[in-house]
């Protein structure tokens, strides 16, 4: 949902039940994919406090709702509570440049995770490759631009199914590795 | 070693495939866009049942709290300790302190310790009756009370405590809604417990409550008169009415207040009138 308005309380009071249970549901599904593991954190608690953050604060013209409260809010107001509850990183490597990992850490790490990372993607998909490509030859590049560059670049509906795959691959890993 | 060093490599690729969603989530803004019922399935795949989210609404949210579907909760006495020997009291203190931080199962392995140190003990068997109700065994919890009021019989606090916690205890079973609860039963419990022990200052505002519930509006009244004494009073009747407030089946709690004098109400919505206010309108409904 794309705003013409600025305020998130006049956006969110003039929802209706239909459109709220949407907005809800999504933020929801944002929660689990980025926090679900996280037992430190409650989904309704965080749900709500990013309301509650929202409701008193403005967005850029034509900048979608969900993509607002999840990208923008959520995110900033879950990284304050877990710094503030053990000043502990989010993700292992999240928003961690290339350069960040190699001047950490050993280079020798890195290049085995590259090359794990190659593995399990494997050569049977052209795109997810593609990816998985880029982001290691420079994690901070937009994929987007990078995916336009491309001739012919690629529609959006082909990198959503690719999405797809990559969290249908990404939960089958997480099981297997939880059963050793 | 060399098995641990290859877990790791795998995690941290791992992460680093999790990384890359959340890029193309966030580029190609997915989670906006992708159909409803799809983002609706990976909910239930991830074990979440869309339903649970869809019920909370935007009132709740903004209201700062969500209705609560356990209809128990605990009001932890500050009331002195004085003649307990030193261990026991020293546990009665955790307990407290672990019943306030709603840490129940460890409060329960602290009040098993003071039954075991001292069996005879009524404020430990009491906590642990309380327990019973807040991890929703409540038929154990009022058996437990009613044991109470004969094993100590001739112990007025015990006594009054156990018919607290029995009148508790039915409102629980009833998810504190009127409708399922015998309330005239409920406010002569809270009223028995009353006076045997007039300190009670929680006794007190469920015993208010319950007597507004039952359409008692003159006894309510004379009650809010003869309560405004009591030390603790108004800390009481603001917990009990914010704990009900949260609650899905409770009484509406805000026609209940409709009824409290001015003064009362204003005091309650932390707007106190001055003093000269307070008193006139103390005797004007």
């Amino acid at each position: 949902m794309k705003t013409s308005t600025s305020s998130i309380k006049t956006t969110l009071d003039s929802l209706s039940d239909e459109e709220w249970r949407e907005i809800i549901t999504r933020m929801g599904y944002f929660y689990m994919s980025r926090y679900g593991w996280d037992r430190r954190l409650e989904m309704e608690d965080v749900i709500q406090a990013t309301i509650l953050a929202a409701y008193s604060r403005t967005m850029p013209e034509g900048m979608d709702l969900v993509t607002f409260l999840c990208w923008t809010v959520m995110r900033s107001h879950t990284s304050h509570i877990l710094k503030r509850m053990n000043k502990c990183r989010i993700d292992p490597i999240e928003e961690c440049s290339e350069s960040e990992l190699i001047t950490k850490k050993d280079l020798h790490k890195y290049d085995q995770v590259c090359a794990e990372l190659r593995d399990l993607i494997g050569d049977d998909d052209p795109l997810l490759r593609i990816l998985v490509e880029y982001r290691i030859r420079d994690p901070d590049a937009k994929l987007c631009d990078m995916l336009s560059s491309l001739t012919p670049p690629i529609p959006k509906h082909e990198v959503v199914n690719a999405y797809r795959r990559l969290k249908t691959l990404i939960i089958k890993l997480k099981r297997k590795s939880d059963n050793g | 070693m060399v098995k641990n060093r290859a877990q790791e490599i795998r995690q941290l690729a791992i992460s680093e495939l999790e990384q890359l969603a959340i890029s193309l989530d966030r580029e190609f803004e997915i989670t906006s866009t992708m159909p409803i019922e799809e983002i609706e399935h990976e909910l239930r795949e991830m074990g979440v049942d869309p339903r649970r989210l869809q019920s909370l609404s935007l009132d709740q949210m903004l209201s700062g709290k969500r209705l609560s579907k356990n209809a128990a909760y605990v009001y932890v006495s500050d009331e002195l300790l004085q003649d307990e020997p030193i261990k026991v009291k020293e546990l009665i203190l955790q307990l407290r302190y672990l019943g306030r931080q709603h840490r129940y199962e460890e409060a329960m392995r602290v009040t098993e310790q003071a039954i075991s140190i001292a069996p005879n003990y009524w404020r430990a068997k009491n906590s642990y009756a309380s327990l019973c109700l807040l991890m929703g065994d409540l038929d154990k919890g009022e058996e437990i009370y009613l044991r109470l009021l004969e094993e100590f019989s001739d112990n007025p606090k015990a006594v009054a405590a156990g018919l607290h916690g029995c009148a508790c205890a039915k409102e629980f079973k009833g998810k504190l809604n009127p409708e399922e609860i015998n309330v005239l039963e409920v406010s002569r419990l809270y009223e028995q417990a009353l006076e045997l022990d007039d300190s009670r200052a929680n006794t007190r505002a469920c015993l208010l409550i319950n007597t507004v519930l039952s359409g008692e509006v003159n006894k309510s009244r004379k009650l809010i008169e003869e309560s405004r004494q009591y030390e603790g009073f108004f800390e009481a009747l603001s917990f009990e009415l914010a704990e009900r407030t949260a609650r899905e089946y409770a009484a509406n709690i805000y026609k209940v207040v409709q009824v409290f004098p001015i003064w009362l109400r204003n005091l309650l919505d932390g707007s106190g009138p001055e003093l000269s206010r307070f008193e006139s309108t103390s005797i004007a409904y």
